[in-house]
């Protein structure tokens, strides 16, 4: 491996507090160095470009059970992009939901080298983990379905407190996964009876347990269990006119947690024809509450695949577009569903929806607890991060976007009289340093830490929204662990890793999952997925040395 | 109009994928430039003079150009993909895909076209002068928008699925035609002039069918809504003693359907 020389960029490293300044890089073994020795060393000329570690992606659903069943429903999509194998890499097709190996090499070409897949069914983790597999370049973790699980809800009917925490970590070492993620807590095991929960205060048939319970329980057992990530919370009542008031009653419960897709909970309005963006009042709420973080699932215009856990939601959904519909019910563990959906400028609704995640990128003031993402592909698939970039970065790209919207995008939220425009530093924390914190991985550029870097061709002071857009398209050069995987979206594929968290308390539940299972289509024997499925595994909660890394093919 | 022949010579058994067989690419090129053009057994990359003899001239502009294709090309597939000007005339019969995304010009085939002809097409006309296969002029799997613009002409027999998913544009059928006939119309107009297998028009929105031989089952989701002394297609009045039914109501559809008849002797 050579060494490289990054001469002359302006370096981000929101992490260090390094803002834009002109500074040279050295990596020396795939980690970032004081000096290298000039003979042997590469040497990149990054003047007038930026540097910035690689991107963090908090929030896409890349792999696992839904993903591949949009890929198997929507064939139509798989036609719209295709990719042929050339220079050793594989093929791949799909535009909103595309191939595993497509998905890596395309967030690399954009300079992103890790992805974290928010909703892991624990049943469909063996799946999920293969799919990681067959994922190159980028390192990825995942979060385990917990808000519907049925074992939990019984425990918290049954008052059974000591069981929390010692069930959840035996789900989350049998599954391999990195954290804690609730969809709709309880409202999609609530569809089973053909019901959803509309508040937060509204309880789960049968069980009797509301989904407050559900999020508190989530929240102690994630401390408890001292996982790296606070829970990860897809709120009640989500993509509803009013459903914002839910949103504001999670956030008033004054947990520590990070709430997903804000977006498509800024809905005001009794119904779809007086919907209006609440997304203001949202941003002041999060502004107040200190532990809380959200991300954007801003809307970019075009066809796109909507999946989530949310069943009784994709239901709607469905019956809203008469387009295809798929539901799924994973035992006793969760639900969800596939419905295709198209982002129209001259919609009412979708101009307020693109208007919503704008507003609360720009409202929300700490930009260390506000992240990008386009909840790929739920709201338009992460290729149109560049775009959102250059919405954020360029009031006038803004502007011209929102003169060819739909009126009801002036009208109904306040965005046209948002003057902020963000800067380079701000992305760079919205789109790495940020969301790596709140992962608890590291996305910075310090001495002794591995080179997982992006130099974007791209100066600080550049607010030319179409320049802004090609520059985060296509990065100049993808560096990972010191090892060029991008060079002006030619693609050198790499191997990835996969993080996982594997806590352990030593409380028996075993006579619990013996009776649990008896209601499961397998045995509890087949239900783990073990370290060897999974390729270059990083247990995060040990210390890397017991398990090294082998990352150089 | 110039004319570039391809004469068969020698077609793999897997057969083709030869979507640079259309004007668009040919226009402005040497006769060598055509015989070098890529084309592909299975993922095996050859070149169309492998396959073909190329003759003739060539035209600079793809609206004056016309491809005669001499021999069998049953196993070539997706000749006239996105073919927009121009004429394509093929003596013999073509492989599946023909013509699939086609926005302007002609294709004319002497023989039978296999499946999925006319696939996706918003413009330009093909005629058949033998029989076309399944999925004539319907959608590609999956899509909900199919067809739109356009007209096929067959002389003979079609098979199942034609104008799937179909949103505009015109397909008239001499002979019969099969099963699903105008699944999923949400416009456009099907004439047939023989028989009709079941399930015609199921889950139709909008549209019309025209059936002048017989069905030979009706969907009970269609309503009678009277009888008509002529039909339209294509601003053509065409006259006769006609049902017409209203459908598919098991779907909310608002879709038309013509059928004729029978004389009583």
């Amino acid at each position: 491996m050579k060494n490289i020389h990054i001469k002359n960029g302006y370096v981000y490293d929101p992490a260090n507090n390094i803002h834009g300044e002109k500074k040279d890089i050295y990596i020396v073994d795939g980690k970032i160095a004081e000096k290298t020795d000039e003979r042997k060393t590469k040497t990149i000329d990054a003047t007038g470009k930026t540097v910035m570690p690689a991107g963090v992606d908090i929030h896409s659903h890349f792999a696992g059970a839904k993903v591949n069943m949009g890929r198997l429903f929507r064939p139509e999509d798989s036609q719209r992009y295709l990719y042929g194998a050339c220079d050793r890499l594989r093929s791949g097709s799909g535009f909103s939901v595309p191939s595993t190996y497509l998905t890596g090499y395309t967030y690399a070409k954009m300079g992103y080298l890790t992805l974290n897949e928010p909703a892991i069914a624990p049943l469909k983790s063996r799946h999920t983990h293969e799919e990681f597999n067959d994922t190159p370049i980028v390192d990825k973790t995942g979060l385990l379905l917990m808000g519907n699980n049925q074992q939990l809800i019984q425990y918290i009917a049954d008052g059974e407190k000591d069981k929390y925490a010692p069930w959840i970590a035996w789900m989350l070492s049998k599954t391999k996964t990195y954290g804690l993620k609730a969809v709709n807590p309880g409202g999609t095991l609530a569809w089973g009876w053909r019901k959803n929960l509309e508040s937060i205060h509204d309880q789960v048939p049968y069980f009797n347990v509301s989904s407050a319970e559900i999020i508190k329980t989530l929240v102690n057992a994630n401390k408890e269990l001292n996982l790296p990530h606070p829970l990860h919370i897809h709120v009640n009542n989500i993509g509803v006119p009013g459903g914002y008031e839910t949103a504001m009653e999670t956030m008033d419960m004054g947990l520590e947690m990070h709430i997903t897709h804000l977006q498509f909970s800024c809905y005001g309005g009794e119904d779809w024809r007086s919907l209006e963006s609440e997304a203001d009042k949202l941003a002041d709420k999060v502004n107040k509450k200190k532990e809380i973080s959200v991300d954007l699932g801003q809307i970019v215009f075009g066809d796109t695949t909507t999946m989530t856990a949310d069943g009784p939601f994709e239901y709607s959904l469905g019956e809203l577009t008469h387009l295809k519909w798929n539901n799924a019910d994973v035992e006793d563990e969760t639900g969800g569903g596939v419905v295709p959906y198209i982002y129209k400028k001259k919609s009412g609704v979708n101009a307020v929806q693109w208007t919503c995640g704008l507003e609360l990128a720009l409202k929300i003031k700490d930009p260390w607890r506000v992240y990008i993402s386009t909840d790929h592909p739920n709201a338009g698939p992460f290729r149109g991060y560049p775009k959102i970039i250059a919405w954020l970065m360029s009031r006038k790209y803004r502007e011209e976007t929102l003169k060819s919207c739909n009126r009801w995008a002036t009208e109904r939220s306040t965005l046209s009289s948002t003057d902020r425009e963000l800067s380079l530093q701000e992305i760079a924390i919205m789109t790495r340093a940020g969301p790596a914190k709140r992962l608890g991985i590291d996305a910075s550029l310090t001495e002794g830490e591995k080179a997982d870097l992006a130099i974007y061709n791209i100066g600080p002071e550049e607010r030319d929204g179409c320049r802004i857009e090609k520059a985060f398209t296509e990065t100049e050069y993808t560096i990972k662990k010191g090892q060029i995987v991008a060079k002006q979206g030619k693609i050198f594929s790499a191997e990835g890793s996969t993080i996982y968290t594997s806590p352990e308390l030593d409380k028996d539940l075993k006579k619990d999952i013996e009776k649990r299972f008896l209601y499961y289509t397998i045995l509890p024997e087949n239900y783990e997925v073990c370290r060897e499925y999974l390729k270059n595994p990083v247990n995060a909660l040990k210390k890397p040395t017991t398990h090294p890394e082998r990352c150089d093919t | 109009m110039k004319e570039t022949v391809l004469e068969v010579r020698n077609i793999p058994p897997l057969g083709i994928e030869a979507e640079v067989i259309t004007p668009d690419i040919f226009q402005g090129k040497t006769l060598d430039g055509i015989r070098n053009l890529p084309i592909y057994e299975g993922k095996t990359r050859i070149k169309l003079g492998d396959c073909f003899t190329v003759k003739g001239a060539v035209a600079e502009k793809k609206q004056d150009m016309r491809i005669t294709i001499k021999g069998d090309v049953s196993g070539v597939k997706r000749i006239g993909q996105e073919i927009s000007a121009g004429e394509i005339e093929i003596c013999g019969d073509a492989g599946i895909y023909l013509g699939c995304g086609m926005m302007g010009g002609k294709i004319r085939v002497k023989g039978d076209a296999s499946s999925w002809t006319g696939m996706d097409m918003c413009g330009g006309r093909i005629e058949i002068m033998g029989d076309a296969g399944n999925f004539l002029g319907s959608a590609y799997r999956g899509k909900w928008k199919g067809m739109s613009g356009g007209e096929i002409l067959v002389r003979g027999n079609a098979g199942s699925n034609v104008g799937s998913y179909m949103a505009a544009g015109k397909i008239a059928i001499g002979g019969d035609a099969g099963q699903f006939l105008g699944i999923r119309m949400s416009g456009g107009q099907i004439m047939v002039d023989g028989c009709v297998d079941s399930r015609v028009g199921a889950e139709m929105m909008k549209g019309v069918i025209i059936v002048k031989g017989e069905v030979k089952e009706m969907l009970p989701s269609f309503m009678k809504k009277g009888e008509v002394g002529k039909v339209l297609f294509d601003g053509v009045e065409i006259k006769g003693e006609y049902t017409e039914y209203l459908g598919d109501v098991a779907e909310g559809g608002k879709g038309s359907m013509y059928i004729r008849r029978p004389k009583l002797d």
